[in-house]
């Protein structure tokens, strides 16, 4: 705008281009009052500039600058006025000035300059002493040089400086219009050209933009819109540069129209503004004098990271937001102002007094509301006394201002049973989608007895009228429930049903029916009020009468009538019934029974069909008992009677009778002591006949062998055949022993020997001590060595063989005994090597190699060969070599049993499943964290074990039960500590002689250290074969770690799993792996 | 003198309190059943028979009534012997007895209620009673 016209103005190119244009440059361009087009300027232009002037002048006094030569006279005769003004101001405030006398104009000397500005500011005055001190003012370019090239303005003359060579151009000049010219670049043939243009200064300047309106208002639209309003500033950030008062960044919230009963939460409008950036103060405002919320708000926002501009931006956001449309928070129309200086203030303020306003007037309107009441009482008492509801009368306005009278509807009347009610209709509840329970929260301060939804309508029963009025009154109209469908607080009308009249008759009793009627009953005089009295009596006595007659005579008479003694005949009847119902019953009884005893019969003429066999068990018993002699019968499962029609025993009876004389025969055998022995056996084995048993010492052995042969019967059965020789045996009388089976395979009498398994083998004298078993055998071993003669070869006398039979002997039941321990031991007898060349002593000390000792070690031996390790102390395995095989195998089957009741795994944890739910709900009810009901989830899920010593070393953790793959055994239980605590510790533990380590990494951090504290888990030893693997499972977050089966484990199996140690460089360091594992490989680590 | 609804009830209850209500109830009671010329059976006599008599009926129609709950089934068979006026009271009887034993006992009530005597006397007890009540009040302010 300004370079616009400066360019019209001829001064200005002047002013720019002082050496290039000297000839235009007049004086008489300094004079305004000649210049017109200087006069056209906008007035207020004008005097802003002039008052720029002022400013700059003010500030640089001093130095008398060539642009000071500017100034003219007018603009002097401004700063005189100017002066006058700021001079008054100074009056006001000191008289320095007008005492000194200071000159009004600045310019008439140096020291009035100073002294003249100096009032425009008190401080300036107050160093207007130390200015008037200075050297009178030089003027610095006052120099010839400087004089003749540029014109300057003396200010000590007042005048120009070469003011006498100065001419003007109009005089000169003549080209030129006296009016002036300008200077304009045009478009010339395509080429910027500059023209000199004569002034029109008779022609007005006019707005070139209204030109462009009013060919708007015809043809030509512009693109521009046209503003009516000034254009706001754009918003500048505010950063750490700016200067000035930081912008607002705090907002108040207000409702729009100040509405008491919103009960809006403060939190909902934190969390409304809270998008518009982070809140750092939130605050609401509450009357001062009712301490009730004002709704007043006030959010200051803050800048989260460092942005300083951030919070004013979101506060102006959350401003210009709702600027328009307003804002409406759960129903509730908000105005939202930026916190500008004391707007909160005035804002509260504002509230405040509107409140206490309200206040009064709701105290007024009670007033008299309260004054109407009393006024209408007083009617009401004077108009009638009779009446004896003095609620009636309000109830009845009461339900004229509602309009209308309700019914309640048919289906509630039980329900409301006559009591008063508050009636919300139903299409009003819907439109806004009230629920029962927002009136149920609402109406919490009265007494409301029952919220019914009726389709109706919301009902609202009361016991008392009182209440229900009051409720009424004090609510309807003015109770707000927030409408669901248009989020906006509601007004709710209540329309009170009062209990109809004529049904509390009903209700009230017999003593309401007078006093009900709704004609005030009065008595004229004392007979007609006697009258009415007495009828009401009789009535009384009617009703009594009547009560009387049932609860007093038909009552019990009807109760003493239904005695059973009055009616001695239905009794009679009855118990006569009962009598034979009974004998009826009876008689079935008995025919059940008499049947049941057919049946029974029956059953025993079937048993009888099947003849022996199917015989009775108490029959078979007596049998039993009554033959003492059938004591083994039962092993051999036969049942020896007197008359056996059997196939087999003609069979068996030839048999004997074929070897009897085969053994008679027998007698001329060659005299070889084996091969006659030999005969012996195959007689032994193949005869099942009568054999006589020896006496003496052969008779203490086989009483050994065989305890469970009863030897009385034994001797007395062999004597009566020593009796009985003849042949003609009475069959019944032979000992049981010796008794024909009835098996398909004749059996031998006396079961295998060792020997008779094992023909090769040399027989020992025992053996053959052994082998004669009764007095048949002794006889044909007679007849055997009848021809057998002590030959003289043989050195040794008598004494010497006897030595060395016994020697032998014994050394042969030692060498069984020995044999048998080995065996039960191992499974397998010792080594060869092992064996005692000569006397344990006379052999001295010898070195026996590891693979050795694994024969005499049990916990030496190869895991894979699983053997009982274990002792289990309750197990009863009590064996004796001396125990026959039989015997052995008998015992063995009961001990071999689980030695304690181990229930399933599955039902196991079902059963710990739900313990374990248990404790859990326990510990819910409990509440806090307490280690005593924490439980060890694992520990139910543990497989009996053991540890015992272990082949592979020291202690080894052996399993009881046998455990199925992929199942738990155990929990490794320890210590948990820290990476660097177990390295102490395991150094520590090195240096104590605790050479095992018992460590187990959970992970980089956690060690568990079962060394001092720990599980059984710990004597689980490494082998390279495996049968556990170890691994490392999170029970409630923690890391634990567990065994389980990786193969089906046998029981007293040693488990085992793999160390998996890293592997250690240092070969001294290297711990070599014992497990003795097929697949070994020689170290752990 | 003007006297209220509540008077009245106040000079009832007092009535009440002195005894003649109850005396008039059992008099009623115990009067002689059509008043003398019918043996000398009272009212209460006359009626406790009848109910025995229904009720023997009654059990000789279901023998199980006896032997059901005493109580229950007794409070049963008065509700029903009450129903409708006593009406099976009085129904019962018509089949075996005669017009002049009918019993008519709504009928029997109603008509000793309406006796004027019976009026005149309440009348005068009252009378006195308020009188003495008068007194009463009188004293006491």
């Amino acid at each position: 705008m300004s370079g616009y016209y400066r360019r019209t103005h001829p001064s200005s190119g002047q002013y720019k281009h002082p050496q290039e244009q000297p000839k235009y440059s007049r004086p008489g361009q300094y004079r305004y009052p000649n210049d017109q087009t200087y006069q056209q300027y906008p007035n207020q232009y004008n005097q802003r500039r002039h008052y720029n002037h002022n400013e700059s002048s003010r500030r640089r006094y001093s130095d008398d600058r060539p642009h000071s030569s500017n100034i003219t006279n007018t603009r002097h005769s401004y700063y005189g006025n100017n002066d006058n003004q700021s001079g008054t101001y100074v009056n006001n405030k000191s008289d320095v000035n007008n005492v000194r006398g200071l000159p009004q104009s600045r310019y008439s000397n140096t020291s009035a300059n100073t002294a003249s500005t100096s009032p425009n500011t008190p401080l300036l005055t107050n160093s207007a002493l130390l200015l008037q001190q200075r050297p009178p003012s030089v003027l610095k370019y006052n120099t010839d040089v400087l004089t003749s090239k540029f014109h300057y303005f003396d200010p000590i003359k007042g005048e120009f400086s070469n003011k006498d060579k100065m001419v003007s151009w109009r005089a000169t000049d003549k080209e030129f219009a006296e009016t002036g010219y300008y200077v304009v670049k045009e478009l010339q043939n395509g080429q910027f050209k500059f023209k000199v243009k004569h002034r029109h200064p008779e022609i007005k300047a006019s707005d070139p933009r209204n030109e462009n309106a009013t060919i708007t208002n015809g043809k030509v639209a512009s693109h521009r819109k046209c503003r009516k309003s000034l254009v706001l500033l754009p918003r500048i950030s505010y950063d750490k540069y700016s200067l000035g008062p930081p912008p607002p960044c705090e907002i108040v919230v207000y409702p729009t129209q100040d509405s008491t009963t919103t009960n809006i939460q403060d939190v909902s409008i934190k969390n409304y503004f809270k998008k518009y950036g982070e809140i750092s103060h939130f605050e609401a405002f509450n009357d001062p004098s009712s301490a009730l919320p004002l709704n007043v708000y006030l959010i200051k926002y803050t800048s989260p990271d460092g942005k300083l501009n951030d919070a004013a931006k979101s506060a102006f956001n959350a401003v210009r937001k709702h600027e328009s449309s307003g804002c409406f928070i759960m129903g509730f129309s908000f105005n939202i102002v930026l916190n500008k200086n004391t707007i909160l203030n005035n804002i509260i303020a504002k509230f405040v007094e509107t409140n206490v306003k309200n206040l009064q007037k709701l105290q007024e309107d009670l007033k008299k509301a309260k004054e109407k009441e009393m006024e209408k009482e007083k009617v009401k008492e004077t108009q009638s006394k009779e009446i004896n509801l003095p609620k009636e009368p309000k109830v009845d306005t009461l339900s004229h201002t509602s309009g209308y009278e309700k019914k309640i509807p048919y289906d509630l009347l039980g329900v409301v049973n006559n009591r008063p009610v508050l009636h919300v209709s139903k299409i009003f509840v819907t439109k806004h989608g009230f629920r029962v329970e927002d009136f149920k929260y609402k109406l919490r301060g009265y007494r409301c007895a029952r919220f019914i939804d009726h389709p109706t309508g919301i009902y609202i029963i009361f016991n008392d009228i009182a209440h229900a009025q009051t409720c009424s009154s004090a609510e309807s109209g003015k109770l707000t429930i927030m409408s669901r469908s248009r989020r906006m607080p509601i007004l709710i009308k209540f329309h009170l049903i009062l209990p109809r009249f004529q049904n509390r008759t009903r209700f009230n009793g017999p003593g309401a029916s007078t006093t009900s009627e709704h004609v005030p009953v009065e008595y004229e005089s004392k007979e007609e009020f006697i009258d009415a009295t007495a009828k009401q009596i009789l009535n009384d006595l009617e009703k009594a009468l009547h009560v009387d007659i049932k609860k007093r005579l038909i009552g019990p008479t009807v109760f003493d009538t239904l005695d059973h003694a009055n009616f001695p005949e239905v009794l009679a009847k009855r118990e006569l019934r009962e009598k034979e119902r009974k004998q009826e019953i009876a008689s079935k009884i008995a025919e059940n029974e008499l049947k049941r005893k057919g049946e029974a019969k029956r059953d025993f003429d079937l048993f009888g069909l099947y003849g022996g066999y199917a015989k009775s068990q108490k029959r078979s018993l007596d049998r039993h008992s009554s033959l003492t002699m059938d004591r083994t019968s039962l092993k051999r499962k036969k049942l020896s009677k007197g008359i056996k029609p059997m196939a087999h025993l003609l069979n068996e009876e030839t048999d004997s009778k074929e070897a009897t004389p085969y053994n008679d025969g027998g007698t001329p055998f060659s005299n070889d002591r084996f091969s006659k022995e030999d005969e012996n056996m195959t007689s032994s084995n193949s005869s099942s006949s009568e054999e006589e048993e020896e006496e003496g010492t052969d008779k203490k052995f086989k009483s050994e062998s065989e305890p469970t042969t009863p030897e009385s019967d034994h001797l007395h059965a062999i004597k009566s055949l020593l009796t009985d020789e003849n042949g003609s045996l009475d069959i019944l009388d032979t000992p049981l022993m010796y008794k024909p089976t009835a098996t398909e395979i004749p059996e031998p009498v006396y079961p295998p020997e060792e020997y008779d398994l094992k023909y090769s083998q040399t027989l020992s004298p025992l053996d053959l001590q052994n082998a004669i078993k009764d007095e048949k055998d002794m006889l044909i071993l007679k007849e055997l060595l009848k021809s057998y003669t002590v030959t003289s070869s043989s050195s040794e006398s008598g004494a010497l063989l006897e030595y060395k039979t016994w020697k032998s002997r014994s050394q042969k039941v030692e060498e069984e005994k020995a044999s048998d321990w080995q065996i039960k031991l191992n499974g397998t007898l010792f080594d060869s090597e092992l064996q005692p060349l000569s006397s344990f002593k006379a052999e001295g000390f010898r070195k026996i190699a590891d693979k050795l000792k694994v024969n005499y070690l049990p916990h030496r031996r190869k895991i894979h060969q699983p053997l009982n390790t274990v002792n289990i102390h309750n197990e009863k395995n009590e064996y004796t070599p001396e125990l026959s095989q039989r015997e052995e195998s008998s015992t063995k089957e009961p001990s071999d049993s689980v030695p304690q009741e181990v229930s399933s795994s599955r039902d196991n944890r079902a059963s710990n499943r739900r313990f374990q739910q248990n404790i859990e709900a326990q510990k819910a009810a409990i509440g806090t964290e307490s280690e005593l009901l924490s439980l060890n989830q694992l520990n139910k899920r543990k497989k009996p074990v053991m540890f015992a010593r272990s082949a592979i070393h020291n202690w080894g953790l052996y399993a009881l039960d046998s455990i199925a793959a992929k199942e738990m055994i155990i929990e490794y239980v320890g210590e948990r500590i820290r990476q660097p605590v177990a390295e102490m510790r395991e150094k520590r533990y090195l240096k104590n002689g605790i050479g095992s380590s018992y460590l187990f990494r959970v992970d980089e951090n956690t060690v568990i250290d079962a060394t001092k504290k720990g599980g059984i888990a710990r004597f689980i030893n490494h082998c390279c074969d495996p049968n556990c693997t170890a691994k490392i499972i999170k029970v409630g977050g923690r890391r634990r770690i567990v065994i389980y089966a990786l193969r089906d484990i046998g029981a007293n199996e040693e488990l085992t799993y793999d160390y998996k140690f890293e592997r250690e460089q240092n070969d001294e360091e290297r711990l070599p792996c014992l497990c003795g594992a097929p697949n070994c490989k020689g170290f752990l680590n | 003198m003007a006297y209220g609804v509540e008077d009245g009830k106040k000079l009832s209850d007092k009535y009440k309190k002195e005894g003649h209500f109850d005396k008039l109830k059992r008099d009623i009671l115990s009067n002689t059943w059509n008043g003398t010329e019918e043996g000398n059976e009272s009212f209460e006599q006359m009626l406790r028979d009848r109910v025995a008599s229904v009720v023997k009926e009654m059990v000789k129609e279901d023998e199980g009534l006896i032997f059901k709950n005493r109580g229950l089934t007794s409070a049963l068979i008065e509700s029903q012997l009450v129903k409708d006026n006593y009406s099976k009271l009085n129904n019962k009887n018509d089949d075996d007895d005669n017009d002049a034993r009918k019993f008519e006992l709504d009928a029997y009530i109603h008509s000793k209620l309406q006796d004027p005597k019976l009026l005149e006397m309440i009348k005068k007890q009252l009378s006195e009673a308020a009188g003495s009540q008068q007194e009463e009040s009188n004293g006491r302010t």
